[in-house]
């Protein structure tokens, strides 16, 4: 095994055998042992499954809105310096907001439900996509620009024949930022706003939360950072099929 | 002399700076190779850029052959995501002409430059010599009557780059179409080109007109030819 694969092994092995020596010293109420949380994870995996489904699907919509919304952002801002000038700050402001202080009000705007979640999500993961977009999309050599406007290609073909394919990797490098904020978004929506029908994760974790347990609690919380962990290996795999042919190295 | 190319008291100037170059003129000959050569930032690369139409100047005139335009970069400037066959069509592409004959076209640009094999490659699996191969191949798929080139040869190594300048020449020999050629190296200039136009800088302006009169074809040889070395030195003498 080489270096970079056992060290961060090693790493996660320390962090359990420290997590097993705290907990033996603390009471189960406070912090259960890793072993308890696995059984917990066992009996209850129905549960985590269904609430990691449910939460990974607000991620995934709100992902989706996010993109559409920061990409159409992005191609309005590159047709119109004015556009570009007007509303770029504000949407530096979409970045400062507290999703926890807005999810109340996507609750009244949509009900309690799903919906509250997928708003939440899209909100936290919009910033770093319209950031992408708006560098991505400007991304374009000069000269590959001067190339097409030469060959008398219209705003539009530039836009998809050249300005678009070399925004990618920008654009991937936003959607893994953006996927794991998808993912707090949600749940903080789901903290906020969910019905429990069905319960994603965020809603599982007040739960046992408030009916101290502990094992289930700690178990909804690894299920979410694995749920992250899922959308960003995802995306970084995607990446590698889409753009890894020829870009590592590419510089032409 | 049958014009291709004319600027005609030609004032260009980049917003906000001094101008670049006033009251500009030289014509260029059709089916000829025309060099510009000049230190940097005499405004050789801007002459190019207005007769391609990618700048306007800001006074005078400049009128070029009717037909098509094709540049060739410094870089290649090829499109990473498409491959060798689709870049050279890009410019088919663009104009909306597809189907069997655009297929054909390119093919046939493909093998001029020896790029026949490589049509499904992308660029980053060619050399540096191949890329620049397939950058030519897309300059000609359109036909030019002008073709502007941009110190084509000047990121390769030495051996590549004078295998490009006789590979070149030889396509330049079959069609003749008009060339401006751009470059900073001065044996380069004269070794390719029937007239040599050196400029100078700040502002920029022409300070010779060289007639390069050496028989064709020029092998690269003729490099070390005192003939060659003359008009070199005399261009070099101007700048």
């Amino acid at each position: 095994m080489t270096r970079g694969a056992w060290l961060p092994a090693l790493g996660a092995l320390s962090v359990i055998v420290l997590w097993s020596l705290l907990a033996s010293r603390l009471p189960p109420i406070l912090l259960p042992s890793p072993m308890e949380v696995a059984e917990v994870a066992w009996a209850q995996r129905e549960d985590l499954l269904t609430a990691t489904w449910q939460t990974g699907k607000c991620a995934l919509i709100a992902l989706t809105l996010a993109t559409a919304a920061g990409l159409a952002g992005g191609v309005l801002f590159l047709r119109s310096k004015w556009i570009e000038a007007a509303f770029y700050p504000y949407a530096l402001l979409v970045q400062t907001l507290p999703i926890v202080a807005v999810a109340p009000l996507f609750v009244v705007w949509l009900g309690y439900g799903s919906p509250v979640a997928i708003a939440s999500g899209a909100i936290a993961s919009f910033f770093p996509i319209l950031t992408a977009a708006n560098v991505g999309l400007r991304a374009a050599e000069p000269e590959q620009v001067e190339l097409l406007h030469l060959y008398g290609a219209t705003w539009t073909q530039t836009l998809l024949k050249l300005r678009f394919p070399a925004a990618l990797p920008y654009l991937f490098a936003g959607f893994r930022v953006a996927g794991g904020l998808a993912v707090i978004g949600a749940i903080i929506g789901e903290f906020i706003g969910s019905n429990g029908v069905p319960p994603g994760l965020g809603f599982l974790v007040l739960r046992a939360a408030r009916t101290a347990e502990m094992g289930l609690s700690v178990a909804a919380i690894l299920c979410a950072t694995g749920l992250s962990l899922a959308i960003f290996g995802s995306v970084r795999a995607l990446e590698r099929r889409v753009i890894g042919r020829w870009h590592a190295g590419g510089s032409t | 002399m049958n014009t291709a190319v004319r600027l005609d008291s030609v004032r260009f100037a980049w917003p906000g700076a001094r101008p670049l170059f006033e009251g500009l003129s030289f014509e260029a000959a059709a089916g000829g190779i025309t060099a510009l050569v000049g230190a940097s930032g005499c405004g050789k690369s801007t002459v190019l850029r207005l007769a391609a139409g990618l700048l306007q100047p800001d006074a005078g005139t400049v009128t070029t052959p009717a037909g098509e335009r094709a540049f060739v970069f410094q870089s290649p400037t090829l499109l990473p995501w498409r491959s060798v066959a689709a870049n050279v069509g890009l410019p088919l592409e663009l104009k909306g002409e597809k189907g069997p004959s655009a297929q054909a076209r390119v093919r046939d640009a493909l093998a001029r430059v020896g790029l026949a094999d490589s049509a499904e490659l992308l660029p980053r699996q060619l050399s540096g010599g191949m890329r620049m191969r397939a950058s030519i191949a897309r300059a000609l798929v359109t036909s030019p009557s002008l073709l502007l080139m941009d110190e084509p040869f000047s990121a390769l190594d030495p051996i590549t780059r004078k295998r490009m300048q006789q590979e070149f020449l030889a396509l330049w020999e079959a069609a003749r179409f008009t060339v401006l050629l751009v470059s900073h190296d001065i044996d380069e200039a004269v070794l390719m080109a029937d007239r040599v136009l050196v400029f100078k800088a700040d502002p920029g302006r022409l300070v010779d007109d060289i007639r390069v009169g050496l028989p064709r074809p020029r092998p690269p040889e003729l490099l070390h030819d005192p003939a060659l070395g003359q008009i070199a030195m005399r261009a070099e003498a101007a700048l």
